[in-house]
């Protein structure tokens, strides 16, 4: 799915001391699975994956999503790309805090009519959400279920590819577990990319990249 | 079904946030009310402006020696079967002032008729409705909004303390409204002036077949006043503008502090918009809409809260008192839009424009 | 122990919001300055025609009633005429009286920014022009003396406000194209005069040279027996006087007052939003505050050394602002009319200072709510 050919990002060019966020690396991902890029802080993690969901432009080199060249076409189509085949979910549930669970799903789905809705109820009460909390706004719910409605709202449109940056770091570990259960179980037969720094959520990870100051140093598979 | 996305969603799920911004919008909606304000001082005109445009008003010049020329002219619009002269009426310098809604004076215009016949011929012909079967030499005739105005009622005594050079009856009101003053007397002297009317030519036809009769004989046939009115009365509406450009800048100034603040705390919210692919024109015009509907609202109840106030000043206090404050005016709607228009625009167009550039990988 | 909050760190880091008030209130001050300093313009021009104009020089123009019940010595049981004749004469022998005689006069008409002034002009013979001019202290500056009928001499500020030369018809629209101007006078009061020709439209009046001690014809009058009443036509130092202070400052100044109540109202109430909002932005910043050991005295102390340095931001700004606004304005509008406005209005300034003051006083409200509101960190919401 993913061919990515030399990828770089620099930081204040302009000045003498850049900053590389990411060396010069190439990388190949597949059509779906569960893939976990893993490294400390200030890594370059979190940047690859915003190189890959066309939410930062690299410096150099090619990122392919299907035969498609993201690094050159126009920022419209970037846009559709990512309204139809990418999901987010980030660390903070980045909820609307003046919608309910329920529409803060649905503000992100392509296409507004009773099925839609209907399927939203069907992943929230799927993501373990009861119908009496479609209807609460993000405050009244907890940490975890925030996230799950976060999860959701990446799901609505069945992207292809979910990006998932540091999903579980706000969440106790028994939130954490049942986040990671919902990726692995999306991952079937779509992509998803777990952003992380702590290695035991990857257990169930089909494919492990270890990224150290900006360059890949190992590549695991299960 | 709903629109989450939707300006109307943002503005029924934050209704305290919208508020505070309606208020300010609100304000804009008073500039309305200051511009049927300033427009009522030209109500107390419109009366006048139409009477000094359906009667024409002659008067001897000072170099036409032994009046020769006025009275040729006097006997050749008589010859005329369309036209009616009026000897010994026209303008008077006695002028009784009134108290506008703005709370100051003005004066205007006062006409003086040689006979009660006189006059009631030329109210007839101007539409006039009231009684005047008891209009007499010595009687002075207002409009009854004129007479609420000055506390006068019918029987009073009016002399020099109340701005006539003698005294006079108040005989009839006039149920038009306008601000004139209207007396009989009799005047044995020629006074060499007088109104020339008809009942079959509108004012503009009068004057220019008196111009045509007249030709080059020398005399002075007064123009309608409301161009010489309005000249003075400009310079109101030019402070009106300078007031409100000034407050719309204040306004949009603050509006657009209030709300930049309110939407660096949605930062987030539209990085996550962009994140999920809402392109940057259904960005900008969920922010337009947002700000213009919260801003329609306020305008729309501003107005009608207006609406009200008018209402019931006119009926509780104006009226009573011979005066009026009108529910629309050019004036007001001009100011209305000019306000919205410089508190709206740059907010809009700055908040949209920002709100374009929330980028969730930032956070 | 010195508070070491300081209200200069928070203006130098936020200058946005900081600028938002400070503009807010520099425009609200410039605009009541600016509209009182237009509006002023008519008080301050029509004070030499008003004012100083019938110091010396008045009309009068008594009523037969009043001749009839007149008293005056030496012409007691006289007819209304010969009263009035003797009356004449006796002022004219009068100590601070230098003429009285019967002429026509016209108006002069002399227009502010608002509102418009409207003065007697006496029409005497050729002859005895010069020594009206003398009286009234008039020199002239331009083109020469009337000759013929019908010529007149304006004072040349009000010809500049007339937009109007010599050569031209004086007040074609009032009068024809009877009067016309030969020559410009420059004088204090902005007397006008000139030579009739024919009737005039505005009647006959006694025109009185005084100095200033005479200048209430009204008590003069009553000196000689004359009892003046509303049908009796006066017009002098007293009667020009009242309809100044009455017509022109009063209405006026009153214009300014809700002028200066809307603009006042406007802005109040918009700071006190934008200051509402501000201060709920800042909430966490005052509730560190009070986590790390200030007071709320300390921190209220803060907010009013923040507020009091905005205002008086404004304040400066504001006169910064309005005086280079009112110059041009005088520029542009006032002076090519010949019409007269100063700059520089303190009174006006501390009008406006005071309702600042007021508005400051209003912030006070949204204040100590939120001083009330402050908590410790542990307390505040995510």
């Amino acid at each position: 799915m993913f061919e990515v050919k030399n990828i770089s990002m620099i930081y204040d060019m302009d000045t003498d001391e850049k900053m590389y966020a990411l060396k010069g690396f190439d990388l190949t991902l597949p059509d779906k699975g569960l893939i976990g890029i893993i490294g400390p802080s200030g890594s370059g993690k979190s940047t690859l994956m915003y190189c890959l969901s066309t939410l930062k432009k690299p410096t150099e080199g090619t990122v392919c999503y299907n035969g498609t060249e993201l690094t050159t076409i126009s920022d419209s189509e970037r846009e559709k790309i990512r309204r139809k085949e990418f999901g987010f979910v980030f660390q903070k549930h980045y909820l609307v805090p003046y919608m309910n669970a329920l529409d803060n799903v649905l503000v992100a789905a392509v296409d507004r009519n009773e099925e839609t809705r209907t399927r939203a109820k069907e992943f929230l009460a799927g993501l373990g959400l009861l119908e009496r909390e479609l209807g609460k706004r993000p405050a009244k719910l907890s940490g975890g279920q925030c996230q799950r409605v976060a999860i959701a709202r990446a799901m609505i449109n069945n992207p292809k590819v979910v990006f998932a940056d540091e999903p579980t770091a706000s969440l106790d570990h028994e939130n954490a577990f049942n986040v990671m259960r919902i990726l692995k179980s999306y991952s079937a037969d779509r992509l998803v990319l777990v952003v992380t720094h702590d290695r035991s959520i990857l257990s169930e990870a089909d494919r492990i990249i270890e990224i150290w100051d900006g360059e890949i140093s190992r590549r695991e598979t299960e | 079904m709903k629109n989450p996305f939707s300006a109307f969603y943002y503005v029924k799920e934050n209704k305290g946030r919208s508020l505070l911004i309606g208020c300010m919008f609100f304000l804009a909606a008073m500039v309305f009310l200051a511009g049927n304000y300033i427009h009522s001082s030209y109500y107390y005109w419109d009366g006048i402006f139409e009477y000094s445009e359906t009667v024409t008003d002659i008067a001897v010049l000072p170099t036409d020696e032994d009046f020769r020329d006025y009275a040729s002219v006097i006997e050749d619009i008589d010859k005329d079967p369309d036209l009616i002269v009026m000897l010994n009426s026209g303008y008077a310098a006695s002028v009784i002032d009134w108290k506008c809604t703005l709370g100051f004076t003005m004066g205007g215009h006062c006409a003086r008729y040689n006979t009660a016949d006189d006059l009631r011929t030329a109210f007839r012909i101007l539409g006039y409705r009231g009684d005047f079967s008891k209009v007499h030499e010595g009687s002075v005739v207002l409009s009854r909004a004129f007479a609420a105005n000055k506390g006068f009622q019918l029987g009073d005594v009016l002399g020099p303390e109340d701005g006539l050079h003698g005294e006079f009856t108040l005989d009839a009101l006039i149920e038009n409204d306008i601000f004139a003053v209207f007396f009989v007397e009799k005047e044995e002297h020629n006074l060499v002036r007088a109104h020339v009317m008809s009942a079959t030519l509108t004012g503009r036809e009068v004057r220019e077949r008196v111009e045509q009769i007249a030709g080059g004989r020398k005399i002075k046939i007064n123009q309608p006043i409301r161009s010489d009115v309005k000249a003075q009365l400009e310079p109101i509406n030019i402070i009106f503008y300078v007031a409100l450009f000034t407050l719309s800048i204040v306004l949009s100034v603050c509006v657009n502090s209030v709300i930049s603040g309110q939407y660096m705390k949605r930062m987030y919210e539209f990085g996550i918009y962009r994140a999920i692919g809402r392109t940057k024109g259904e960005i900008r015009r969920k922010c337009s809409a947002e700000i213009a509907l919260t801003d329609a609202i306020a305008t729309i109840t501003g107005v009608a809260a207006i609406e009200i106030y008018t209402f019931l000043m006119n009926e509780l206090y104006y009226i009573p008192h011979g005066q009026y404050l009108p529910y629309f005016s050019i004036l007001g709607l001009i100011g209305l839009v000019i306000a919205n228009a410089l508190v709206l625009v740059p907010v809009v167009l700055l908040r949209g424009h920002a709100m374009c550039k929330a980028d969730v990988t930032e956070f | 122990m010195k508070s070491n909050l300081s209200a200069w760190n928070y203006v130098k880091n936020n200058r946005k919001n900081v600028a938002t008030m400070v503009v807010a209130l520099a425009l609200s001050f410039a605009a009541i300055y600016i509209v009182h300093m237009l509006l002023m313009t008519s008080v301050e021009s029509f004070k030499p025609m008003a004012l100083t104009q019938p110091k010396k020089m008045g009309f009068f123009d008594l009523s037969k009633a009043t001749l009839d019940n007149a008293a005056v010595p030496g012409a007691e049981h006289a007819s209304a005429q010969e009263k009035l004749d003797a009356l004449v004469q006796a002022l004219q022998e009068a100590d601070g009286i230098d003429s009285v005689l019967r002429r026509q006069v016209l108006q002069t008409n002399y227009r502010a920014v608002v509102g418009s002034l409207s003065m007697k002009v006496p029409m005497y013979e050729a002859d005895e022009i010069p020594a009206f001019l003398a009286h009234v202290g008039a020199k002239l500056t331009d083109g020469r003396m009337p000759r013929e009928e019908g010529e007149m001499l304006v004072d040349e500020v009000v010809l500049r406000n007339m937009k109007a030369k010599i050569g031209d018809w004086y007040l074609p629209d009032a009068y024809g194209e009877v009067f016309t101007i030969v020559g410009t006078v420059k004088s204090e009061g902005m007397y006008c005069t000139g030579i009739p020709k024919g009737g005039t439209n505005n009647g006959w009046y006694h025109v009185v040279l005084y100095d200033a001690d005479h200048s209430d014809l009204k008590e003069v009058l009553k000196k000689y027996g004359i009892e003046t009443g509303a049908e009796d036509k006066i017009d002098d130092a007293a009667t020009n006087r009242e309809f100044f202070e009455r017509d022109c400052v009063d209405l006026i100044l009153n214009v300014v007052k809700a002028i200066s109540a809307v603009v006042m109202f406007f802005l109040g109430v918009t700071m006190l939003i934008a200051y509402v909002s501000f201060l709920r932005n800042r909430m966490n910043e005052y509730c560190l505050y009070a986590s790390i050991g200030y007071s709320r005295f300390e921190v209220y102390g803060l907010m009013m050394r923040e507020m009091a340095l905005i205002f008086l931001s404004g304040l400066v700004a504001g006169i910064l602002a309005a005086i280079p606004i009112c110059y041009v304005f005088r520029k542009a509008i006032i002076d090519p009319r010949g019409l007269v406005s100063p700059l520089w209005y303190p009174d006006k300034i501390l009008e406006i200072s005071i309702l600042l003051l007021f508005i400051f006083g209003l912030m006070q409200v949204p204040l100590l709510l939120c001083i009330r509101g402050i908590k410790t960190i542990d307390m505040l919401e995510d």
